[in-house]
């Protein structure tokens, strides 16, 4: 180990974290080269390919790599939460025709495609212009990307650095939710802790609020499968020595951490304009089921989950400038930041925090402990407890649906054998997970979301 | 009955197989993979109605089945279908496959670049076990 592992648990989280490979993974990420202060491990925790989910690993960007397990097949998966001027009473007659026509609009499942396919000019213009492409074509409002983090566009994405079947796989996803743990979800703000900086973000008690979590698709897992290969065949001209091939990775500096960087970046920015795009369908939908009574939807805040990112954090006293890999894990930073956006340097970044179907979601504020403790870092999650397989086991899709909707949790999907597999008792405690990130301080609780309705792939 | 048992993982899904040589471990690979993706489809297809040829390098086999399965599952999601079978004719690999649901309109071509990288990076070194080429 070069650095120490850390962990944020409580004894409970702790004994759920010690089932599976987590700890172990965390380990192997500490030897990585270049890795700074500590390997980090979030309560929504679980093992994951080569690094944990709920991983948060800082390198060097002189000395350290950068790893694409370290990032996820999924660049750029992350959480877009809308915000509606309605309260949950005023769509209670239309919330099976809101889920049935979001379910219709948002095309899921696994390689699903969307409404839209791009020439390889206009892909190329999405990888490079993220958030910014889908407002100048019409998806969306000048203003939305004042409201996403990094404004939904991160500089350096190459095209060039994409394969073929990154493209080919992406030009007709954009728009399209996936399959798995992904989904929109119609819920309401069911508790405010912190009223000030729930009135800064927008929010009011019983507000209808939309989430969106999907992330690049085909095309960030293509990268993921390009670059590890390449990089495992790379390790030995680096001299670079590891204990799990899955950690495969290459000095950030070097051609091929520079290649995969700008890979990535692009897979990034895809994502983005998918969550737009989706916004987009969203819009639409709340208009034709409510028309002009529903009133303008808008962007609350939209984080990024997995993903690697250049920023500055202090080490030993000293201002470094870091590859923070985040997987799993959201960002967390706190009030007066140089990166926020203008409206968020009083209150410290909004963190989006989705529970599993039949719980809760959590909105918090980021802090100034977690720049100090985590490289201004937050969970993602409640984190799964359990597999798929062991979920399935356990109750079949029907009897959920049944079950939610016995709850008050309308549910929509394609796949009732998927719905099975993310069942709310195959992940851990959100209230749990969320509970150990506001004790440390990573993120401060400022309102807690119920599920009304939820559209899965 | 090919050799595959689906594991369980916390995250994702774990593929265990085996086979007596190098085409039975991939074809049991490939039919693990299958039934993830789609389960049952390749227990009741009727007759496969295109074939793709794919041509990987790697240097070893571990990577060369990793690369197997990670081309075989690009191709699938591109062109919309499921890849049944495989047969290893020397010294080429076809993959045959039927339609999904919707009709098929991208023709099957060679993949000027398979590995998807550039041919600097994809190029053999020590230890090679090259299955190509045209």
């Amino acid at each position: 180990m070069r650095v120490p592992a850390e962990v944020f648990a409580n004894s409970k989280i702790l004994e759920q974290v010690f089932r599976d490979k987590s700890l172990e993974q965390l380990v192997n990420v500490s030897t990585l080269p270049g890795i700074v202060r500590a390997a980090l491990l979030m309560p929504d925790a679980h093992e994951g390919y080569g690094f944990p989910i709920g991983g948060v690993a800082a390198m060097d960007m002189d000395e350290g790599v950068i790893s694409p397990g370290g990032i996820g097949y999924d660049i750029n998966c992350g959480v877009r939460l809308l915000v509606t001027k309605m309260v949950a009473e005023e769509i209670q007659d239309t919330l099976p025709d809101l889920a049935r026509g979001l379910y219709r609009m948002v095309p899921s499942g696994v390689g699903a495609s969307g409404r839209i396919r791009l020439d390889d000019q206009e892909l190329d213009e999405v990888l490079k212009g993220g958030v910014d492409w889908a407002t100048a074509h019409g998806y969306g409002t000048a203003t939305d990307a004042g409201h996403i983090e990094s404004h939904g566009r991160l500089p350096g994405a190459d095209p060039a650095a994409v394969s073929l079947h990154a493209k080919n796989r992406g030009r007709d996803q954009l728009g399209t939710m996936g399959a798995g743990n992904h989904f929109v979800e119609i819920g309401k703000v069911e508790r405010i802790f912190d009223p000030e900086i729930a009135r800064d973000f927008g929010l009011f008690s019983n507000q209808v609020t939309i989430l969106i979590h999907c992330g690049s698709r085909g095309l960030g897992h293509q990268i993921a499968t390009d670059y590890i290969r390449v990089m495992l065949g790379k390790l030995q001209d680096y001299g670079i020595d590891l204990p799990d091939r899955e950690l495969a990775c290459a000095p950030f500096q070097s051609p091929e951490g520079q290649r995969y960087f700008a890979a990535m970046t692009a897979a990034a920015n895809f994502a983005w304009a998918n969550r737009q795009i989706i916004t987009d369908e969203v819009r639409q939908v709340w208009r034709e089921v409510l028309g002009e009574s529903g009133g303008e939807i808008s962007i609350l805040y939209d984080v990024a989950h997995n993903i690697a990112k250049i920023e500055e954090h202090v080490v030993g006293g000293i201002v470094k400038k870091l590859v923070v890999h985040r997987k799993g894990a959201t960002r967390s930073f706190g009030p007066n930041h140089p990166e926020l956006l203008p409206i968020h340097q009083k209150t410290g970044q909004p963190v989006l925090i989705p529970g599993s179907m039949g719980t809760a979601s959590y909105v918090l504020a980021g802090t100034e402990t977690a720049m100090k403790m985590s490289f201004g870092s937050s969970c993602h999650g409640a984190g799964r407890r359990m597999s798929r397989h062991q979920a399935l086991r356990e109750v079949s899709g029907k009897a959920l649906k049944e079950e939610l909707g016995a709850a008050g949790i309308f549910v929509e999907t394609g796949s009732v054998r998927g719905l099975a597999e993310e069942a709310p008792f195959a992940y851990k405690d959100i209230h749990d997970v969320v509970g150990v990130v506001a004790e440390a301080d990573l993120a401060r609780k400022v309102a807690q979301l119920k599920p009304l309705a939820v559209i899965k792939g | 009955m090919y050799k595959y048992h689906i594991l369980p993982h916390t995250a994702d899904v774990r593929l265990k197989v085996s086979g007596k040589n190098l085409n039975e471990l991939f074809e049991a690979a490939l039919a693990g993979m299958n039934e993830i993706i789609k389960p049952g489809f390749c227990a009741k297809k009727t007759k496969p109605e295109y074939t793709q040829p794919v041509a990987l390098e790697a240097r070893n086999v571990t990577e060369l089945l990793v690369g197997f399965l990670s081309e075989v599952l690009a191709l699938s999601h591109e062109k919309k279908c499921i890849f049944c079978e495989v047969r290893f004719l020397e010294p080429f690999w076809f993959l045959t496959y039927d339609h999904q649901k919707r009709p098929q309109t991208i023709k099957p071509r060679a993949l000027a670049n398979p590995a998807g990288v550039s041919p600097r990076y994809a190029r053999p070194r020590r230890g090679v076990c090259q299955l190509q080429n045209s």
